[in-house]
């Protein structure tokens, strides 16, 4: 084991000093870092007490937890918000299993997007408006409704950029080039100014809604380039064995090109899914409070300012333990596709 | 029976077509009718009008007596600095961390790794809101700031000492220029073994001499403070630091990743012919694996200097003026959405065509 470590890192001199020199500026980042949070740290104790210490404040994050997570979130609901997410992390490891990768997947991921919408939103006097859905759980449901909605849009776009009919195949060119070459930021702005606008007299629609749509667009231009690389890589051979036994083409598309390319792309696909679920940050923007509205949100108590550092670190952990668990799992399949070859 | 299928396919894609056109009449139809009865004009003709708002930092002059025109004028040139500056930045950042991410030194991969799995996995806004969180919270202000070697970390920006004529500045660089440039060529010469090390050595040396003698023969401004501000040398906001550290950084481990990748796309039997005619591990990297895998890493590094654009317009978060901000600011005094937010997409629009462009050039040369 030592020997291991003594092989790997102090092999000859120059290893030995790169090894020196980097484990010098962990030394020094997380020293710094346990200096901050244990032996300075403030663990209990109010804003009096955090002010005069150097070190960061954790009696802050306890108080404020529970509304970082979850905004204001009726208290005596707060059950209902826990179970959705246990259900999701239930989903999540149904659905990486590779034996379940088959055609009812998609149809049991609307069930549970369905079953989780419906735990936020409760019925008649157990009822939350979306105005007061905030944290973790809107982070999640904006993730979650922009894969289930847009992922179909991108395949039918995929589909039109790579059949030979020429119209449905520039306008999805023309739809996808346009979407990727602006930010988010921009179709966001447009879906809460434009919207509204695009709307007959009396109909309104949410502000969730309307960001939940702006995430929906973009999202699916960015799929479909995903897909439409799987699409791509089926070899020719595929396409004209499914012909000669007869098949049309939205047979061959559904039994045949669909279910390998798909299976193919889910590398990417899952990277696009990391992207997407980083960017639901910006609806911070236009005033809504996910995970990261709350965390800024919960700076502004006027009994703990200053403690903006601390509440940062938390919401980067919440994101980093989510992302780095799918990007894994990417990591994983990618392995495993290719090691098929 | 191939008629047929033509026939069908003419249906269908006539189809497609009236109902894409007839979605897009119907929405516009009715915005044209919600436009009458909320009596909002349309038309640019709002850009000749006074903006009436203040821009902290700009270019170009600019005073709140200015169009919105000059006002968006200001915000372009922003992007396009941030753009420029932060580019740059990143492929440096990239470069190093993924030449040391397919390092044989354990420790620097391993570095390398972490850096690119923290970075790549937390939302690049939060990463903002923590540098500037670092600026306006954690640095001191203007009257505790210490000053190391006369550049100065405050909550108010970063400030650092310059010469008092440009005219100087402009000598200073030409000559640094020239010094780095030669000591690369006596490195490439001379020294066989330990190039990099040298080299860094040799140029931190050379700054140091250099900064040495034109600090004794021309004038320095230091920043100094002066009643409750900083006057003398040049400083930049805690917005542009704070978003120019963000965007490098973030952008330089997405890079990182490309470059490691592209390296590794090389086949083993180049390193092994470099090996084999008596190349060090650094005359490899730079004249057989590093110049072949741009082949390779060149198109998804472009789109990375296009994110990088395009992820700067998060500026509007923390207040950087940036196009997207100045554009969002006009939006709420005028009221003009849909023209401002037809200029932000056309923006944005005309410069990734111009790189895609750039980049078929690029791939069409680099077959040919």
């Amino acid at each position: 084991m030592l020997k291991d470590y003594r092989k790997k890192y102090f092999n000859d001199l120059e290893s030995s000093v790169a090894s020196l020199l980097i484990f010098c500026i962990y030394f020094f980042i997380i020293g710094y870092f346990f200096n901050w949070l244990i032996i300075e740290g403030v663990w209990v104790g109010d804003a009096s007490v955090c002010k005069s210490s150097t070190g960061a404040c954790v009696s802050f994050l306890k108080e404020k937890l529970v509304f970082i997570l979850f905004g204001v979130y009726p208290r005596e609901f707060l059950i209902r918000p826990i179970l959705g997410i246990i259900i999701l992390i239930l989903g999540w490891l149904h659905f990486t299993k590779k034996k379940n990768w088959n055609n009812l997947l998609f149809f049991k991921f609307l069930a549970l997007m369905f079953i989780y919408i419906l735990l936020l939103r409760g019925f008649n006097d157990s009822f939350v408006p979306t105005s007061k859905w905030g944290g973790l759980p809107l982070t999640l449901l904006l993730s979650i409704v922009g894969i289930a909605l847009s992922y179909p849009v991108g395949i039918f776009l995929a589909l039109a950029r790579t059949s030979n009919q020429l119209i449905p195949r520039y306008l999805s060119i023309i739809y996808i080039e346009l979407i990727r070459g602006v930010p988010l930021i921009s179709i966001l702005f447009m879906s809460s100014v434009l919207i509204p606008l695009f709307l007959p007299d009396g109909v309104t629609i949410n502000k969730l809604f309307r960001a939940q749509i702006a995430i929906i667009l973009f999202s699916a231009a960015y799929f479909a380039e995903v897909i439409r690389g799987g699409l791509n890589s089926i070899p020719k051979g595929q396409w004209e064995g499914a012909k000669s036994i007869g098949l049309n083409y939205f047979q061959i598309i559904r039994l045949i090109v669909l279910p390998q390319a798909l299976v193919k792309v889910i590398p990417p696909t899952v990277n696009t899914i990391i992207g997407m679920f980083k960017d639901t940050s910006l609806v911070i923007i236009i005033a809504l409070f996910d995970l990261m509205g709350t965390t800024k949100a919960s700076m502004t108590d006027s009994k703990w300012l200053g403690f903006s550092v601390e509440a940062y670190f938390l919401c980067a952990l919440i994101y980093f333990i989510i992302c780095s668990k799918m990007g894994k799992f990417s990591k994983k399949v990618e392995q495993e596709l290719q090691r098929g070859h | 029976m191939k008629a047929k299928y033509k026939l069908s396919s003419i249906i269908f894609s006539t189809t497609t077509l009236f109902l894409v056109g007839g979605i897009i009449y119907v929405l516009f139809s009715q915005l044209q009718e919600n436009l009458n009865t909320q009596n909002i004009a349309t038309g640019f003709s709002f850009l000749g009008y006074e903006a009436g708002f203040e821009i902290s930092e700009s270019l170009v002059d600019y005073d709140s007596f200015d169009t919105y025109e000059k006002a968006l004028l200001v915000g372009f040139l922003n992007t396009i600095k941030m753009a420029v500056v932060g580019c740059f930045f990143a492929f440096f950042i990239g470069l190093i961390f993924g030449v040391m991410g397919i390092s044989k030194k354990h420790a620097l991969k391993s570095f390398a790794e972490n850096y690119i799995n923290i970075i790549r996995n937390i939302p690049l806004l939060l990463q903002l809101f923590f540098w500037y969180a670092l600026f306006t919270d954690i640095f001191p202000n203007v009257k505790e700031a210490k000053s190391f070697l006369g550049v100065l970390l405050t909550n108010r920006g970063f400030y650092f000492p310059i010469f008092t004529s440009t005219f100087v500045t402009f000598i200073f660089i030409f000559i640094t220029g020239i010094f780095l440039v030669g000591i690369l060529y006596f490195c490439l010469i001379r020294i066989k073994k330990y190039k990099i090390p040298s080299f860094i050595c040799l140029n931190l040396f050379s700054l140091w001499i250099i900064t040495l003698v034109f600090n004794q023969l021309f004038t320095v401004t230091h920043p100094t403070l002066q009643g409750f501000n900083i006057s003398g040398g040049e400083s930049l906001s805690p917005e542009f630091c704070s978003l120019f550290l963000g965007l490098t950084i973030y952008t330089g481990a997405f890079m990182a990743e490309i470059i490691r990748s592209g390296i590794l796309a090389i086949d083993k039997g180049q390193w092994e012919a470099g090996r084999s005619i008596g190349l060090n591990d650094y005359q490899l990297l730079r004249f057989i694996i590093i110049p072949q895998s741009f082949k390779v890493s060149l198109p998804p590094l472009i789109s990375q200097f296009l994110n990088l654009t395009k992820n700067s317009s998060l500026a509007v978060a923390i207040g950087y003026p940036d196009f997207v901000s100045i554009a969002n600011t006009s939006m709420n005094q005028t009221g003009q959405a849909i023209e401002l937010v037809g200029l932000i997409m056309a923006m944005y629009l005309s410069l990734s065509l111009i790189s895609s462009v750039t980049l078929n050039f690029l791939g069409r040369s680099s077959r040919a």
